[in-house]
């Protein structure tokens, strides 16, 4: 009998010890998956080198054509380090599994590697000036392509763009696009190449559903039978989706890897050019770019974000390139304009219609203060090297988007930052070198999620805050929690039980409207809505609230650009949020392959069918 | 022993339910969101309705339940239909009349057994070559380190199983990978799971690729096991009963291989006895290490994606294993040692 309870704690003990450790780990991987939700623009010197590059591919692809070219390759061997666990992005949400189905399905359009529209499944792209979207806003027609066909040779038509839509927006589905589609009010098949959209309200970017990779079409006859609560049976379909794109799946293992090989009735005679393709997961960031770049098991390694002086070290091998594109994506500091006393108990950091201000943050200038003592040079120079630079705008691309209004703020500014407080009349009362506010003493709760680079950004900033007299109090949190949507748990970056938070956030695709949305009044986090809103700061301001909404009532792209500038003027000078640096995506590519166009605001592997290998 | 086997098998069934209780109250309590790991992009309603469709909201004991039917009832009847190819279940109208719903995993929203399933090849091929190759370097090192003890032999054998034995696996794995694939170039980084073995040349890749993780299991491994089997030889080169086979006039080597190794293995067996769930586990970090895609490497993702189902259907298998593992051993104990009997 004592041998079996041995056993039992035995067992349990081994358990806990399973349970617990891999907690480490969970911190690595989470952290890349925030600088992953990437988007890009502002080409650097490396791409625009790349553009090159693919000019000469294009050529040769060309005399290919002439031969017949499809499958002529050899392996092209991807490395994803963090490996797809399904095929069927609708049912997973997240950015692996979305690359990873790229080459297999495809939306109507695509955004290429400068952020513009371009066909896939579309003929054309549907605009105010080409009739394909109506004047007031509200109707979209998409005309397909003639002739695609299914890689299982049956004919694609509108009717498989209606079944994604009624797939995705079924609530028991699960859909993670769901979203990019709740503004279609019907949708028609007007007849085999044509779809007519027709919105609930005037919608000035229509661009979303059937857009880019997080919405690709799926097929009616495959997934017919996998609407709803249906969906979770249909592992065969979610692990081999048939698809349009250039390659189809030929083996897949959860989790670890997937063999493509061309899709026989891929609408371009000539490509792709691989035999086959092989996706392999597994290690880490830096494992992936030493296939590329030094070992040269690879071709190309995705989001291999490891500490700059690695990569360049790496690069020296000479085997391969360290790609890097730009999106939304912008590390920030966002202030909290609720009190978050623990005192105030279940009331902590509630915005309950502005009766619980900040204690000091609420003065302007305290805000402004703070974001003069920062030196976003130099944070992003240690964090990222030359592949992030520092930013003083929310909204930091389409270039078209971006405002030049707050440029002083990438100079650091000590002495200015203590002349505005003492001129505000927040000074150091009573002689212990940290500033107060009607008395209250300037101590910052400044938490932010597990991250080697998170953490030296903290230490740099309570520095900087200390020598304007403003003491600072440091707390990271495991990623999974701090980004998690528990709302039992006081530790997530909605809750915010702390004075500043930190972290990434991105615009989805290239929609600026729904992203400034997220800093409405409506979309303040609390009880009622289980802290599952955007509005994190609190921010309330009726001048952004009427101008917010006269965006989403303009058609006109200069006058929208316009309006979006001044929203970010609003988020920045009213110092709702700090922005600290404009983050990238980074991608390692071997010598020999050409055609990547690194993509920011669509899949990696966008234009796969375009890929090839030089001749040696 | 038929009845003991039998009486430890039934005590077996209230201990496991208690574990399978105790994990699932673990899991439970323990932070994480299976949706936290996507990008902040996807809005919180739609993080809230992904988690209403997996089943992330059902009270604990509602979520319990349905795991103890599926794991005791609608698994077992999918295996045997796996097996068998007799159909169970009506799959002629999927919409209306669904077949029940297996143990799926948040994360891939596919079955966890069939990934097990798609995994315990490799796990098996790398930890039980390891297990093997340890076994058969260890045995003979312990026979000789025992048998000169405090010789320049011993001092070495003793020598390399504490390196061995402290050298973690991710310094060693690290270390392999720096020196033969990076620096020399002559194995690969990452394992190739669809490689399949079909002539001289993808046969000496699967060596290739293989060769690293083994060799760095069959150290820690031969390290273990040959420290064990020292102790348990030196126990026996001086007790009597080998005093007696000298003088009896029997070879050296017969009255070390065939009475002193005899005896002293029969707590070594029963030791590789208990670590065979071991090789069903997997190798956490050193499948981490090499990307092989084993039930180690399952467990991690799976603890890191919040996948509940996943982690706690894999838990309780190894629970499973090591229960019965033990019980095996206490037979073993018992027909290799006729001084041990259990009626």
């Amino acid at each position: 009998m004592k041998k079996s309870l041995f056993i039992v704690l035995f067992a349990l003990v081994g358990i806990m010890l399973v349970a617990c450790q891999p907690q480490v780990v969970e911190v690595e991987v989470t952290r890349v998956v925030t600088e992953t939700e990437t988007v890009v623009e502002e080409v650097v010197v490396e791409v625009e080198k790349e553009v090159e590059v693919i000019k000469e591919v294009e050529v040769i692809q060309e005399v290919e054509v002439a031969g017949g070219a499809r499958g002529i390759g050899d392996r092209l061997t991807l490395i994803y380090w963090q490996a797809p666990t399904n095929l069927n992005p609708y049912q997973s949400g997240g950015t692996k599994e979305i690359e990873a189905s790229s080459p297999i399905i495809e939306p109507l359009a695509r955004f290429d590697e400068t952020g513009k529209l371009v066909p896939a499944l579309a003929a054309e792209i549907p605009t105010l000036a080409n009739g394909g979207f109506s004047e007031d806003l509200t109707t979209i027609t998409w005309t397909l392509k003639e002739g695609v066909l299914w890689s299982d040779g049956t004919p694609f038509t509108a009717d498989d763009v209606v079944f994604t839509y009624e797939y995705c927006i079924d609530p028991a589905t699960g859909c993670g696009s769901s979203n990019l589609f709740e503004a279609i009010d019907t949708i028609t098949a007007v007849d085999d190449t044509t779809v007519e959209i027709i919105f609930k309200d005037p919608r000035p970017y229509p661009y979303e559903a059937f857009v880019a990779h997080t919405a690709p079409i799926l097929q009616r006859a495959q997934f017919g039978d996998c609407v709803g609560a249906a969906a979770a049976q249909c592992t065969d379909e979610n692990f081999a989706p048939i698809g349009t794109g250039p390659y189809v799946v030929a083996e897949f293992l959860s989790n670890d890897s997937v063999l493509y090989v061309p899709n026989e009735n891929y609408r371009d005679p000539n490509k792709p050019y691989f035999s086959e393709v092989f996706m392999k997961g597994g290690g880490s960031a830096e494992d992936a770019a030493r296939a590329v770049l030094e070992t040269n098991e690879a071709d190309y390694a995705w989001n291999t974000q490891v500490p700059p002086e690695v990569l360049s070290a790496m690069e020296l091998a000479g085997n391969g390139k360290v790609l890097n594109s730009f999106g939304t994506c912008v590390e920030r500091i966002m202030v909290n304009f609720t009190d978050n006393s623990p005192e105030l108990g279940d009331d902590r950091s509630l915005y309950l219609d502005g009766e619980n201000p900040h204690r000091f943050l609420q003065e302007p200038a305290i805000r402004e203060a703070l974001s003069m003592a920062v030196d976003r040079g130099t944070l992003t120079t240690i964090g990222y090297g030359n592949l992030a630079n520092p930013t003083c705008n929310v909204v930091p691309a389409p270039s078209a988007f971006v405002s030049t209004a707050n440029n002083s703020c990438l100079t650091q500014d000590i002495e200015g930052a203590k002349a505005l407080l003492d001129e505000a009349g927040v000074v150091d009362g009573d002689g212990d070198g940290i500033r107060e506010y009607n008395g209250i003493p300037l101590n910052i709760l400044y938490q932010t999620s597990t991250n080697a680079v998170r953490q030296q950004y903290q230490a740099l900033i309570k520095q900087w805050w200390a020598e304007i007299g403003v003491e600072t109090e440091l707390r990271n949190i495991d990623a999974s929690v701090f980004f998690g949507g528990d709302p039992s748990s006081p530790d997530t970056y909605a809750k915010f039980y702390a004075d500043v938070e930190m972290y990434t956030n991105c615009a989805s695709g290239q929609d600026l409207q729904g992203y400034l949305g997220s800093w409405l009044p409506g979309e303040i986090p609390g009880p009622d809505n289980s802290w599952g809103t955007s509005n994190v700061p609190r921010y309330v301001n009726d001048e952004y609230v009427a101008l917010h909404e006269t965006l989403t009532q303009t058609g006109d792209p200069d006058e929208r650009a316009e309006i979006v500038k001044q929203l970010n003027d609003i988020l920045v000078q009213d110092g709702v949020m700090i922005p600290l640096t404009h983050r990238g995506s980074v991608s390692a590519s071997g010598n020999d392959i050409l055609g990547v166009r690194i993509n920011a605001w669509d899949s990696e592997l966008w234009n796969i069918a375009d890929w090839s290998r030089a001749e040696n | 022993m038929v009845r003991f086997i039998i009486r430890r098998l039934l005590v077996a069934i209230p201990t496991l339910l208690a574990i399978s209780l105790a994990i699932f109250l673990v899991l439970d309590l323990a932070p994480g969101d299976p949706t936290g790991n996507l990008p902040l992009t996807v809005p919180p309603e739609v993080r809230e309705a992904m988690r209403e469709a997996m089943g992330v909201n059902e009270p604990i004991m509602v979520k319990y339940g349905l795991w103890l039917r599926q794991f005791f009832f609608i698994e077992p009847q999918y295996i045997f239909e796996d097996i068998t190819g007799v159909e169970i279940f009506d799959y002629s109208d999927k919409v209306n009349n669904p077949p029940p719903i297996r143990i799926l995993s948040w994360q891939s929203r596919a079955p966890v057994f069939d990934t097990i399933i798609e995994r315990l090849p490799q796990t098996l091929w790398v930890l039980g070559l390891s297990y093997i190759f340890g076994a058969l370097v260890a045995i003979p090192l312990g026979i000789i380190t025992a048998y000169n003890q405090y010789t320049w032999i011993d001092n070495v054998g003793s020598f390399f199983a504490l390196i061995g034995y402290s050298v973690p696996t991710f310094v060693l794995g690290v270390l392999f990978i720096y020196v033969f694939a990076v620096w020399g170039g002559w194995l690969p980084t990452f394992y190739d799971p669809l490689l399949e073995v079909t002539s001289w040349e993808t046969f000496v890749l699967q060596i290739k690729q293989i060769i690293m993780p083994v060799t760095v299991l069959t150290f820690f491994n031969a390290a273990v096991i040959s420290r064990f089997m020292r102790s348990s030889m030196l126990d026996n080169l001086n007790l009597d009963y080998v005093r007696t086979a000298r003088s009896k006039g029997l070879t050296e080597w017969g009255v070390v291989m065939v009475h002193v190794v005899r005896n002293s293995l029969i707590p070594v067996v029963t030791l590789l006895a208990l670590q065979i769930p071991g090789i069903f586990g997997g190798a956490i970090i050193t499948e981490q290490i090499f990307k092989i895609n084993g039930i180690g490497q399952l467990l991690i993702t799976a603890i890191q994606n919040g996948d509940i189902p996943a982690v706690q259907t894999i838990t309780f298998i190894f629970a499973i294993l090591i229960v019965l593992f033990n019980i095996v051993a206490d037979v073993l104990y018992g027909i290799l040692d006729p001084r041990i009997r259990y009626d």
